[in-house]
């Protein structure tokens, strides 16, 4: 299972469907398709109920069916203070990733964020070299590091490539070469590499054979399936796969059906019961004045 | 590039082997343990097979070859369920009382494959499938960090006792190719008890319409292949690994028809600086035929092949016979090789290269 977890969301639905039918060629399982985000959040996901993301559901084009697509954010952090409000993103999208523009922000990202990813633009300079207990406090959380490797192949910037190559390298080394994710920023076909090709790349920047290919299996698919637990299930721990939606045959038990549901936390529901329109199982002592009131009124019936 | 790579990549290797056959070969019993037969048995699927040998050879076995019943290979592409190979007459016609082999669809370190040799059912999961299944299985190597297991291999002997119907271990099986594997795959089969098409297309198959596919050998002929002029005995001055090493070469680049080992091979050093090697002796133009045979390919028709061409082709005299089934004449260099390559993640390949009389190069690459 190979994954790409990041191919830039274009409109330009021509270009993106073959990058996508060449990714499919090539072996790649799973795609992430990614829109950035900059500055201020768009108005329309700050409404409630919230409305789409840009990213379409389903494709506008036909895509192959063995392929799982997927759909991600990247936020990109110019300023520290912003609340970048990462729950209601996760709400829409799949996968949640930082792109931090400079020290502060690679720290905040690294120690506070809940994204599932970091990811470094790494055709830029950087002033000060990565720092190892930095990077370990995230790759500790779970958050794991992203290396795009097709910015600078395509790119007409001659420090681009170099850039690229030195970051690369100096992450590899720093990292120790653990939680290190490979995907390519191809925003055309041209930028796509063979999950092979990819691992040689790695080795040649100083990252193993086994480490290379745990980054395009293993680290890929940790993010994304932590990255589903925490959207689905609470903690990671409880998640609600059948619910036992049976209304029709609750009538039959009667006695335990009232006792389960007096336990407000049994029917799990995400409103509270005092808002849900269940009725509340009556009380011992209401039972007891429902069937005297009952008799009384029959035997006033009787009498007349 | 930087000179921070690690030189951690795979390493190949090639084990060759100067063995002499047994003074007599029962066509319908031959050794198992014994090099080559070792070797066709060690490599179950294999996709592509070369019969090589010299022009003057080739006539005399052709007439042979041609025969449906020898030179002719069947097998059938499905589409079915995992759990429908364990069902009903399929898994009692076949697997039980009959020998097939299958192979189904997908990379073997990354998707999930099955295969099934031998009555043994091999499943090759990822960890995701592996903990649904509810199976036990042994991890395997994938390419991946040593010591984090990332992949499972889940075997089943399905010719034993216990595996029937209604038994515990068995049902298991069957709910996890209920529940989880249960996806249609193309599947290659092919049919080790018959080889006639009729048995695949009215067999117990026949109900999940496989497509059956016949392979007619193709035969291409090597014309003025430089040579080198190899006898029996000099044999034994092929023990050093360069030296067989550059046999080995010089057979594959005939077998790819190359410009290089022919005998006008003119080509600017700077490009290439190949030279056929000579072994001590000297170097002759010879006619070389290759017949290749491309399929879903059983241990056993490879060892039916090599069996016939050296039955026909590499007969040796009354006169020269020595008492062990061997040849006396020293200066014989007569011979036949054949190549056969696996499906990838099942093996390398090989080489068997067999000299009139007694003695049997093999090289097997992993």
């Amino acid at each position: 299972m190979f994954y790409d977890l990041n191919v830039p969301w274009s409109d330009n639905s021509r270009e993106l469907q073959r990058t996508i039918a060449f990714l499919d060629e090539l072996g790649y399982d799973t795609v992430a398709l990614a829109h950035t985000l900059t500055g201020r959040l768009p108005a329309d996901l700050l409404i409630w109920p919230p409305q789409t993301p840009p990213i379409p559901s389903p494709l506008p084009f036909p895509t192959s069916r063995r392929l799982r697509i997927l759909r991600r954010c990247n936020i990109s952090l110019t300023d520290a203070a912003t609340n970048h409000r990462i729950p209601q993103l996760q709400k829409h999208y799949d996968i949640v990733a930082a792109r931090p523009t400079d020290e502060k922000t690679l720290a905040q990202a690294c120690t506070n964020l809940d994204v599932d990813l970091i990811s470094l633009d790494l055709t830029q300079r950087f002033e000060k070299h990565f720092k190892f207990p930095m990077l370990g406090a995230a790759i500790t959380r779970g958050v794991k590091i992203e290396l795009c490797y097709s910015q600078a192949l395509l790119s007409s910037d001659p420090n681009a490539k170099r850039n690229l190559i030195g970051n690369a390298t100096q992450l590899i080394r720093v990292s120790r070469g653990r939680g290190l994710v490979f995907s390519s920023e191809a925003k055309s076909v041209l930028g796509i590499r063979a999950p092979s090709d990819v691992i040689n790349l790695a080795s040649v920047w100083g990252l193993g054979h086994e480490r290379g290919k745990d980054g395009l299996t293993k680290e890929p698919r940790a993010v994304v399936e932590f990255a589903r637990l925490k959207r689905t299930s609470f903690k990671g721990v409880v998640d609600v796969i059948y619910g036992g939606e049976k209304a029709v045959e609750e009538k039959e038990t009667g006695k335990k059906a009232t006792n389960a549901q007096k336990r407000k936390a049994a029917s799990m529901e995400s409103t509270p019961v005092s808002l849900s329109e269940q009725e509340k199982p009556a009380s011992k002592r209401q039972q007891k004045r429902n069937k005297k009131a009952q008799e009384e009124s029959e035997k006033e019936k009787a009498d007349e | 590039m930087l000179d921070i790579r690690k030189d951690d990549g795979p390493h190949s290797k090639v084990f060759f082997s100067h063995t002499l056959l047994p003074g007599y070969i029962d066509p319908r019993n031959p050794s198992t343990k014994k090099k080559p037969f070792s070797t066709f048995l060690a490599q179950p699927f294999s996709h592509t097979v070369d019969l090589i040998l010299p022009e003057e050879i080739y006539e005399l076995v052709q007439a042979h070859l041609e025969k449906a019943s020898v030179g002719q290979l069947h097998y059938a592409r499905v589409f079915m369920r995992l759990g429908e190979l364990l069902e009903g007459d399929f898994f009692t016609e076949y697997i039980k009382k009959g020998n097939i082999m299958m192979l189904s669809e997908g990379r073997p370190l990354a998707d999930n494959v099955f295969s099934l040799y031998e009555g043994k059912l091999r499943l090759e999961l990822d960890r995701a499938t592996y903990e649904r299944c509810g199976l036990v299985g042994q991890p395997v190597e994938d390419g991946g960090r040593k010591h984090q297991k990332a992949r499972w291999v889940v075997e089943y002997d399905l010719r034993a006792p216990s595996m029937l119907h209604g038994k515990k271990g068995f049902s298991r099986l069957e709910w996890a190719c209920r529940n989880v594997l249960n996806q249609s795959l193309m599947w290659l089969f092919s049919d080790l008890r018959s080889s006639t098409v009729e048995a695949l297309r009215k067999g117990p198959i026949a109900k999940h319409h496989p497509f059956v596919a016949t392979v007619q050998p193709e035969t291409s002929v090597l014309e003025n292949v430089a040579s080198p002029n190899l006898t029996i005995s000099g044999l034994s001055g092929l023990y050093k690994q360069e030296v067989s090493m550059a046999l080995l070469e010089w057979l594959h680049l005939a077998n790819l028809n190359s410009p290089r080992v022919r005998q006008d091979n003119q080509i600017d050093s700077f490009l290439s600086r190949y030279e056929v090697p000579d072994f001590g002796g000297e170097i002759v133009s010879q006619g070389l035929v290759r017949v290749r045979w491309r399929g879903f390919i059983s241990p056993r028709f490879v060892r039916e092949l090599y069996l016939r061409a050296r039955k026909h082709s590499l007969q040796v005299e009354e006169d020269k016979r020595d008492g062990e089934g061997g040849t006396s004449y020293l200066e014989e260099d007569r011979w036949c090789a054949i190549t056969a390559k696996a499906f990838e993640g099942y093996g390398g390949c090989y080489t068997v290269m067999q000299f009139a009389g007694r003695d049997t190069l093999t090289w097997e690459c992993d």
